[in-house]
């Protein structure tokens, strides 16, 4: 890990220069902040996928989501639930009463859960690696994957 | 100074225009809500969460409460309870805890211009520019609206002093107000001492056990007896402390909202073992220990200490085993937060007052007298020297930073010891899902 944290010095953002005055110093203004897109920061969680049942609808192994958990779940929604004592990541079949989550792959049946017990938030951004290097970041940042039953593996 | 008997006191309470309005927000069984948030299984399953090494119960849920956990409880006296009534229980997670704290309380600051973080699970919201109407249903959409947002669930009261917010919270909780909002303001005189005639001294913000004891005493039992109590004779007699909070339940506002918390005077560290210890090496391992991360604390706050104490003690709730307990303390000559100052001084103690053939289960470190950084009074005796604080002060400062940078630990005296067997281990700790990338929730 000792390459992640390359020796810095004490300088940050914000100061002015010492010598000749930057002409743009005034201009500066709050830097882009990917926390600018969510919804509610303090309902936002960070969750990490495993397996491939949504690999059909976008959402790979390794993948990191974005989950807000003041939103309500609708009729189509990327939802995180929990099933028994694990979490899934499906989407979201309302039919009248009936209730059930769905793959994106046929080796992983639907589920049939009880409404408003099991739904813990909604999906709302996906972060997908597209080149090696940050697949492998991604990789070594988020848990190690545990043995599991993943029939597709 | 004259005593007067109670009833004899006029029962027309001072009025003073209510200025001042204030919200107090409580989390309900902050520390259980904070698991359930991560765990929908364990929302209707009574659950408790151990601290100080899995020793006791520092939180339980509701129903844990109802079949007789209460918080305090050694680990192994609630045993039965546990298996009888299959309870889910924790160790604690603070990081996690802390986390959360943070998201209920940036929320909270959307709703007030001034807000007072007063613990983790508590906050008092200004509410001063609502007006009367406005205050419960504003309370309500609060209550609302964290709940949605982070599933903590919090009880709100509302009063024109901070006492009787408390006390409005309180109410909440006892009568399970479905709103999470009680309002002292707009109720009649009668109403109000209805309320503080059911609510004893002893559960009053600002009367510790030790008072309680002395104002049961006199006779004051309940928050409404201390109410009407003469407040001169308070004064006399208990300090103005309780005169602060007997105006304040007559609705005066004596405590006015801090933003910024006070320097603080003490601090302590100090923690029970994972496994007794006999031996004075292993304890001097320990005490060393405490005195390093008393050090980071005082250079945190930029402050420094005159005066350390040490204590050991062996288990209380061990029966079988013969009892010790002790205490020691010292002053420095100067003001210090040099680390190896610490260790040497704590060190010296326990040698002082160990005593072999017991079995230790918990130690500290605390520290009086704080000051801050800048002040530095010169010895009469000589034994000061600038440049030699400068260079204690620049190598700790590095020490500090490079934990800071690194992490915990990554520097750390060698007295402290490097395997550290005694420390405690929680064994049912959650995973931080949302400080540490390595436990963060996984879906499949």
């Amino acid at each position: 890990m000792s390459d992640a944290l390359p020796p810095s010095s004490e300088w940050q953002p914000g100061g002015e220069t010492t010598g000749f005055p930057s002409p743009a110093h005034l201009w500066r203004e709050r830097v882009l902040s990917l926390n600018d897109v969510l919804l509610c920061p303090e309902a936002t969680y960070f969750v990490c996928v495993r397996g491939h049942a949504m690999r059909k609808a976008g959402i790979s192994d390794h993948d990191l989501l974005v989950v807000d958990r003041s939103v309500p779940a609708r009729n189509g929604s990327f939802v995180v639930a929990q099933v028994e004592t694990t979490f899934v990541v499906r989407r979201l079949s309302l039919e009248g009463a009936r209730m059930r989550l769905l793959s994106a792959h046929p080796s992983y049946p639907p589920i049939e859960v009880e409404p408003s017990v099991a739904i813990w938030g909604v999906v709302i951004y996906v972060l997908h690696a597209t080149t090696p290097w940050s697949k492998q970041r991604l990789k070594e940042t988020l848990p190690a994957p545990k043995p599991s039953s993943d029939p597709d593996l | 100074m004259r005593q007067l008997p109670l009833w004899q006191v006029p029962s027309v309470p001072i009025q003073a225009p209510p200025s001042h309005i204030f919200a107090l927000a409580d989390g309900n069984n902050f520390y259980v809500e904070c698991e359930r948030a991560f765990d929908l299984t364990i929302r209707k399953r009574p659950v408790i969460v151990l601290g100080n090494g899995d020793g006791c119960v520092v939180a339980t849920s509701r129903e844990a409460k109802s079949f007789g956990v209460k918080r305090g409880m050694p680990h192994f006296l609630c045993r039965p309870l546990i298996e009888r009534y299959n309870i889910a229980v924790y160790s604690s997670n603070y990081p996690l805890y802390q986390e959360m704290s943070d998201r209920v309380m940036s929320l909270l600051a959307h709703y007030t211009p001034r807000l007072e973080v007063f613990s983790i699970d508590e906050a008092y919201l200004d509410f001063s520019h609502l007006s009367k109407e406005q205050l419960i249903s504003s309370g309500q959409h609060v209550c609302r609206e964290i709940y949605q947002r982070t599933g903590i669930s919090l009880s709100l009261g509302i009063a024109p002093s901070k006492v009787l917010a408390k006390l409005g919270s309180e109410v909440v909780k006892r009568q399970r107000l479905q709103t999470g909002v009680f309002s002292f303001v707009g109720l009649s005189a009668e109403q109000i001492d209805e309320i503080l005639s059911q609510i004893l001294v002893e559960d009053l913000l600002g009367i510790g056990d030790k008072l309680a004891v002395q104002l049961n005493r006199e006779g004051i039992i309940t928050a409404r007896r201390l109410k009407y109590a003469d407040h001169a004779w308070l004064r006399h007699r208990f300090g103005v402390g309780v005169q602060r909070v007997a105006l304040e339940l007559r609705g005066i506002c004596c405590m006015p909202l801090h933003t910024t918390p006070k320097p603080r005077k003490a601090l302590t560290v100090s923690l029970a073992f994972g496994r007794p210890i006999e031996h004075l090496e292993e304890l001097l391992e320990a005490i060393s220990h405490y005195s390093g991360q008393v050090g980071v604390k005082l250079r945190q706050h930029h402050q420094q200490t005159t005066c350390l104490e040490v204590f050991i003690r062996t288990n209380p709730f061990d029966k079988r085993t013969a009892q010790y307990a002790r205490s020691a303390q010292m002053t420095f000559a100067l003001p210090t937060s040099y680390t190896p100052d610490l260790i040497r001084a704590a060190k010296a103690l326990v040698t002082q007052i160990y005593r072999p053939g017991y079995l230790y289960k918990k130690a500290g470190v605390l520290v009086s007298a704080l000051q801050p950084e800048e002040v530095i009074q010169p010895d009469l005796f000589g034994a000061f020297s600038w440049e030699h604080e400068v260079r204690q002060a620049a190598q700790m400062a590095l020490l500090d930073e490079i934990n800071r940078r690194y992490g915990r630990d990554t520097l750390f005296f060698a007295a402290q010891g490097t395997q550290r067997s005694w420390q405690q281990r929680a064994r049912r700790r959650s995973p931080r899902y949302t400080t540490n990338w390595q436990e963060v929730l996984t879906v499949t």
